[in-house]
């Protein structure tokens, strides 16, 4: 293990660890009373070799030596040397023996029976052969010339000595061959990944033209693959995220505060600001969590900070809850329920989930919670916790019930697009407050889901929802800035900006899914959500939830996705913040884009081919905003899981195959199938049809 | 904004030209060899201490650039548009012969430079990921140099005109040597930062060795592409 208390990695750390023999029978062993040397420096540019060094598999024939059994047929050890000093030396000779007979079998279960038959001439030296069948052929013939029925104890040395050779030789050699792989079906899953991710990038320039940004992405896409091949970079693929995130916001900010437009539309100092303050965001989430093995254990806001400040951390965690509970009573239960009764289901939701999240860091890490608000777990001390997540699990799930049917029902025309016409029976059922909240089902589903994430993620990440959802709309506040005030919004920007949506939605996506303590390493898995509700063993339902908790920040971006896709967010609120006054002007302003875009369409398909507008008025593009940014994701995944798949092939027989190559691929597969086709494409595909329904 | 305000500053968004003389073009293919070969021969204790050797660099970068400034660059004063831009130094119009009316820009930009530019972008880095608890003298120092090689040649040319800085925030202003070398430094300091997570455990891979280096490369690559390669060219974003 080392200091992080990791061990899964291959530094010497984690790969030498003590073998231990306790008994008073060991004193014989001793060299007459004496006890054995026990040095306190390691062996010369080792870290941890004090005494001997054996194989982990050497135990085996040791303890069934020790136990008077047979050695197992597929063992691979050799019996440890100095514990051979329990038996007289002819003995010693013969457990050898029975454990080279035993190796033999599988030499030739591996090599076949015939390179063993009896040899005319036995060599002097078998150094200089090939290693494999030739070598261990060899060494098989000297030990059968010395170990025969008729042998006695003149030849007790030289016969320990080949048997050990020999013993040697064959650990060595089919360890060696341990992996063995079925190289052409490696190649097939190469090439099929490379038909996918050839149509990604074919179907991709169909939906984008040539641009700066598209340049940058491409620039992404080619270091991200060529990162796969470096060990280093794979244990530590957060940097790689958080770099280019750090990045993509300062070309973020310069796009934004482009000032050619025609009266754009926010100031210069808003989006400066903006950026600035995503970037700090950013800044701040990277140090949530420490993760990777490089810098293992170094202080980190989540373990190092809250631990010694705990009541910030359920500060900050009330506030989260609260903030979640606000928007459910104001934009998921808006229209459907009437206020006073939203009010109530959103405070009882969130009070609820508070409450388990409170008992079940008492359960898991007290340190947190540290005597804080006795009365409340005194009070909810009755119900165990299987009850109370079940509880928070149903109320969701009732709450996301009504509200797809409810708003199903009475939304059936409702979109960004044209509400207009609809009969205003939301904003009339919502007399909350004046401002023109958009309240379409992705929307009032996406803070549901907000809430089962945070039910699923550990006390100290909580406090980063509130973080993503800032940023996501300040993201929202400089994505649409520079399009705000076209009137009419050509093809090509649409696209472009269609781009710059996705590819932030992409990084943040990764960043954040690092930031809350994921990493590319098996060990890093998080179970401890992973059993909310469950208290049987149900693979299903444990497994959905050791989704949810480990991808809760991708999921939750996912979704965020489908929002900055739809063209939400709540520009208007936030320019109101910023400004101190209503812009009433402004926040309508979408809606005379459409209007505009409406009319252009009009009067288009009344011109027919004869265009006489002087600039040319395409129809609406055909190809939804959701099919482009779907794209754009696909593209990353089917290169990143060709990249992948390419590494390992190449590197199989490389020493870190199994400790950093493969857990990438099998989180690679994660991604691509549950993460991008599951939550990404299905779900995301789900929320917004019915968000242009 | 003003629309005639706007056309006017659209159009003189020019490339900057170098001034055409004899220790100009000297002086501007020698400064790229000054940069380099100063990282390159204090490496070693850039690398054994960087605090001290960045410090003791500092002045001298300084004083590359002030010459830089002086002998290659045209002041504000000396651009094509001659009628009053908000901020602009009142000199008077005398094409840069006198050396002692360009002392002054020059001191005033080096001002700027360590006064604003400095610690703003002391923050920047950090908000890009440079420690914020430990190694402060580190992260100063290299921002003290990111500043000196991103900044006192733009204040000397381009003053404080706030339509210019907006401008050369946005990606907007035509490239050219000045901005070519203020970008590629940061391109570069960006880029430097790769070798930093490899497990190599090399002393030079420390804090901030890497983007240093990485820094003065751009800086150098950045001058000579904007200077010859893609001159006049503007980087389209939307």
């Amino acid at each position: 293990m080392n200091s992080a208390g990791n061990h899964g990695g291959s530094a010497p750390g984690e790969t030498s660890p003590v073998l231990v023999f306790l008994s008073p029978k060991l004193q014989e062993l001793g060299g007459g009373g004496g006890g054995a040397e026990c040095p306190v420096r390691p062996r010369e540019g080792t870290e941890f070799e004090f005494f001997d060094k054996v194989e982990q598999s050497d135990l085996v024939p040791t303890l069934a030596a020790l136990l008077g059994t047979p050695v197992p047929r597929n063992n691979l050890g050799i019996l440890i040397a100095p514990l051979l000093g329990f038996w007289s030396e002819k003995e010693r000779v013969q457990l050898l023996y029975r454990n080279a007979l035993q190796v033999m079998g599988v030499v030739k279960a591996t090599f076949g029976d015939e390179a063993f038959a009896d040899a005319e001439r036995v060599r002097t030296n078998c150094g200089g052969l090939d290693e494999g069948r030739e070598e261990l052929a060899c060494r098989w013939d000297r030990v059968r010339a010395v170990v025969h029925p008729d042998w006695d104890t003149s030849v007790i040395e030289t016969a320990t000595e080949e048997l050990n050779e020999f013993l040697r030789a064959a650990q060595e050699t089919l360890s060696s061959t341990a992996s063995n792989y079925n190289v052409s079906r490696l190649y097939l899953a190469i090439a099929v990944a490379a038909c996918a991710a050839i149509s990604a990038l074919v179907s991709f320039p169909t939906l984008w033209p040539r641009s700066t940004k598209g340049l940058l992405y491409g620039v992404v896409l080619v270091l991200y693959g060529m990162m796969m091949f470096a060990s280093s970079y794979v244990e530590e693929e957060q940097h790689f995220w958080y770099w280019t995130t750090s990045a993509w916001f300062l070309v973020l900010y310069a796009e934004s505060a482009h000032t050619d437009l025609k009266a754009n539309a926010y100031s210069p100092h808003h989006v400066f600001f903006s950026a600035a303050l995503l970037l700090a965001l950013h800044r701040l989430a990277i140090r949530w969590n420490q993760t990777g093995q490089k810098h293992a254990g170094e202080p980190d806001v989540a373990h190092t900070f809250f631990p010694t400040h705990h009541i910030v951390l359920w500060i900050l965690i009330i506030a989260t809850y609260s903030h979640l509970s606000l928007r459910l009573a104001r934009h998921t239960f808006a229209g459907i329920l009437p206020i006073n009764i939203s009010a109530i289901a959103a405070a009882t939701l969130g009070v609820s989930a508070f409450v388990f999240k409170l008992n079940f860091t008492q359960a898991d890490a007290p340190e947190l919670v540290q005597g804080l608000a006795r009365q409340i777990r005194e009070w909810s001390a009755p119900f165990d916790l299987v009850f109370q997540a079940r509880a928070v699990f149903l109320g969701l799930g009732i709450a996301a019930s009504l509200v797809i049917v409810v708003s199903g029902a009475v939304n059936r025309h409702s979109g960004p697009r044209s509400s207009e016409q609809c009969p205003k029976t939301i904003s009339e059922l919502s007399n909350a407050d004046t401002s023109p909240v958009l309240t379409d089902l992705p929307k009032r589903l996406h803070n549901l889901l907000t809430l089962l994430l945070v039910t699923q993620t550990r006390a100290q990440n909580v406090p980063l929802f509130l973080i993503y959802e800032l940023q996501l709309r300040l993201l929202a506040f400089l994505h649409l800035a520079p399009y705000q005030s076209s009137s009419v919004s050509s093809t090509q920007n649409r696209r472009a900006k269609s781009l710059t949506g996705s590819v932030s939605i992409l990084l943040l996506t990764h960043s954040s899914f690092y930031a809350m303590g994921g990493s590319n390493a098996i060990s890093s898995i998080d179970l401890s959500n992973a059993y909310n509700g469950v208290s049987g063993y149900n693979i299903l339902a444990v497994g959905v939830l050791l989704f949810l908790s480990n991808w809760a920040g991708p999921i939750w971006w996912a979704s965020a996705g489908v929002q900055l896709t739809l063209g939400y967010g709540d520009t208007s609120v936030f320019s109101s913040i910023f400004s101190g006054r209503r812009e009433s002007g402004k926040d309508r302003r979408w809606v005379q884009d459409e209007r505009k875009r409406l009319h252009e369409t009009i009067k288009y398909e009344r011109n027919g081919a004869a265009n006489k507008i002087g600039t040319p008025i395409r129809p609406p593009s055909r190809v939804s905003p959701w099919l482009q940014h779907i794209s754009c994701m696909t593209v990353f995944r089917a290169l990143s899981l060709l990249m992948v798949m390419a590494s390992c092939t190449a590197l199989r027989t490389h020493l870190f195959i199994w400790t950093v190559f493969s857990p990438k691929y099998l989180y690679t597969m994660a991604w691509c199938i549950v993460w991008h086709l599951g939550v990404n494409i299905g779900i995301g595909g789900l929320l917004y049809w019915t968000g242009v329904e | 904004m003003a629309p005639d305000t706007e056309s006017k500053t659209l159009q003189s968004a020019k490339p900057i030209e170098l001034l055409h003389s004899q220790p100009s073009l000297f002086f501007a293919n020698l400064q790229p060899i000054l940069l380099l070969g100063t990282v390159l021969f204090s490496f070693k204790s850039l690398v054994a201490d960087p605090v001290r050797t960045l410090l003791g660099l500092a002045p001298t970068i300084a004083i590359v650039q002030a010459i830089y400034c002086v002998v290659c660059l045209p002041s504000t004063g000396d651009v094509a548009a001659p009628t009053t831009k908000p901020g602009q130094k009142k000199k008077a119009g005398k094409p840069g012969q006198d050396i002692w009316a360009k002392v002054i820009p020059t001191f005033l930009s080096f001002t700027l430079t360590i006064v604003l530019s400095a610690p703003l972008l002391y923050i920047i880095v950090i908000l890009f990921g440079a420690p914020l608890t430990t190694h402060h003298l580190h992260t100063l120092l290299f921002a003290l140099h990111l500043a000196l090689l991103t900044t006192p040649h733009l204040y000397y040319v381009h003053g404080l005109d706030a339509p210019t800085w907006l401008r050369l925030a946005s990606l907007q202003q035509p490239i050219d040597e000045s901005y070519g070398m203020s970008l590629g430094a940061c391109v570069g300091a960006w880029v430097g930062a790769i070798p930093i997570p490899l497990d190599w455990d090399r002393e030079w891979q420390k804090w901030p060795v890497t983007v240093v280096v990485g820094m003065y490369a751009g800086a150098v690559v950045g001058k000579l592409a904007g200077g010859y390669l893609f001159k006049g060219w503007k980087i389209k974003l939307a």
